[in-house]
């Protein structure tokens, strides 16, 4: 695919998020499953056995636990700007599932897209952004060119043609 | 990328071989210092952290390796210069590299001191601005920028941070460079981890023709966003000040 056809965007923070304090973006959290079916045993168990732990380290986040019949399990999570997003849970274990369910907690809710910069700044320069004629002497720029000043030719060091020349004379 | 999975299979080779795992890891629990800057071993975190998601490539050597402790997956050149500057940074070393650059003439050295301490003072130093390192990276911040760092980061979302290492920080008419760090008892940078996520899919395609030799990965990134609280820079101390204070402690 082209690569100006990958939709991108640059940096953001949701409400100036941790300016003050950090709140947690995700808001609701749905674990959905199915009582009978097997593709759904891992999140069962996880069910079972970590979905405590979880509720009990977000007091935040509201669970919701929604059985379907003999469809796939699945996590749906929506945040504070109002999007939603779902993730398939097909065939992992409950572990994963956990990763999973931390993953969204950690998220902003913001659409996962290319990233243009891996920065975001409001003030980019606090001294003023340099340019070639920064510390340069404004007398340039009302000079009229051919300048003699300017058009001289410039002191160096010995060069090797004075070198040369100065062996020359010394030889004579 | 090369050098990337050269790094992985180098890691992968040491993880399995416990000699050298033990021996390496003795020798870094020595050097390592207690930041979460520049810090090889990684702290010991609980099963449930974005640090061994399936969906990461890195990870499937930490969820298969005996010793999860020990990860590295980042480029070679990044790895180099973090391990450098983490092995000056021994607990004890540090103070070393915390210096300001003594200038030759000493009533020149008072003059600049004098006014940066009178603008901190008076308030005139405008917008502060700080280099940082983090991770090999240098970035430069100013409060209310967001940071992205790339790959595993162990602070997790909510955390408060204070960016230790600070190369250089600057006002509206002054900047100090530190060499290469400045004291910890003069500046301080503050952030707070608002954000950890996937980057979106990014494609790994090799290709060599003529070959019928094709490659096709999709991977994610991890990335950790950092917002930037506070810059603070403290006064600093006069020449005559600091010669009392010498003076008082040799007394002590």
């Amino acid at each position: 695919m082209a690569n100006n056809a990958i939709p991108r965007d640059f940096l953001k923070n949701v409400l100036q998020n941790g300016m003050g304090r950090y709140v947690c973006q995700l808001q609701r959290i749905t674990f959905r499953f199915c009582k009978s079916h097997p593709g759904s045993r891992h999140m069962r168990d996880f069910i079972e056995n970590h979905l405590l732990d979880f509720t009990q380290k977000n007091p935040g986040v509201v669970v919701y636990l929604q059985p379907r019949r003999h469809r796939p399990p699945s996590i749906v999570a929506e945040f504070l700007n109002g999007r939603r997003e779902s993730m398939e849970m097909m065939r992992k274990e409950p572990q994963e599932i956990c990763k999973w369910a931390e993953y969204m907690r950690g998220r902003s809710g913001v659409q996962i897209v290319n990233m243009i910069h891996n920065n975001h700044t409001e003030t980019p320069s606090t001294q003023g952004i340099w340019h070639p004629f920064m510390f340069r002497d404004s007398e340039t720029a009302v000079a009229k060119f051919p300048d003699p000043k300017y058009s001289a030719v410039r002191e160096t060091g010995k060069t090797a043609t004075d070198y040369v020349l100065e062996e020359f004379n010394n030889k004579e | 990328m090369a050098a990337k999975t050269c790094t992985k299979n180098v890691m992968n080779f040491i993880m399995r071989s416990p000699k050298f795992y033990t021996s390496i890891k003795l020798k870094e629990l020595l050097l390592c210092r207690q930041l979460y800057f520049g810090c090889l071993v990684r702290p010991c975190l609980g099963g449930s952290s974005l640090h061994s998601l399936p969906g990461n490539r890195f990870s499937s050597a930490v969820v298969s390796s005996p010793f999860p402790s020990l990860v590295s997956c980042r480029t070679k050149s990044t790895r180099k210069a973090d391990i450098q500057i983490s092995m000056n940074l021994g607990v004890c070393g540090i103070e070393k590299l915390e210096d300001f650059t003594s200038l030759s003439d000493k009533s020149l050295e008072d003059e600049v001191t004098g006014q940066i301490n009178e603008s901190l003072e008076q308030g005139n130093t405008g917008r502060l601005y700080a280099v940082v390192y983090i991770r090999g990276i240098q970035h430069k911040v100013t409060a209310g920028d967001l940071i992205v760092v790339k790959y595993d980061f162990p602070p997790n979302v909510g955390d408060r941070l204070r960016l230790e290492k600070v190369l250089a920080v600057g006002g509206k008419d002054f900047s100090m460079i530190g060499q290469p760090l400045l004291s910890r008892n003069f500046v301080r940078v503050d952030a707070t981890v608002v954000e950890k996520t996937l980057s979106h899919n990014r494609v790994w395609f090799v290709y060599q023709k003529r070959r019928s030799f094709k490659k096709f990965h999709l991977y994610r990134e991890i990335f950790t966003v950092l917002a930037i609280n506070s810059i603070q820079v403290a006064r600093l101390p006069e020449q005559n000040e600091e010669i009392e204070n010498q003076s008082t402690q040799k007394l002590e």
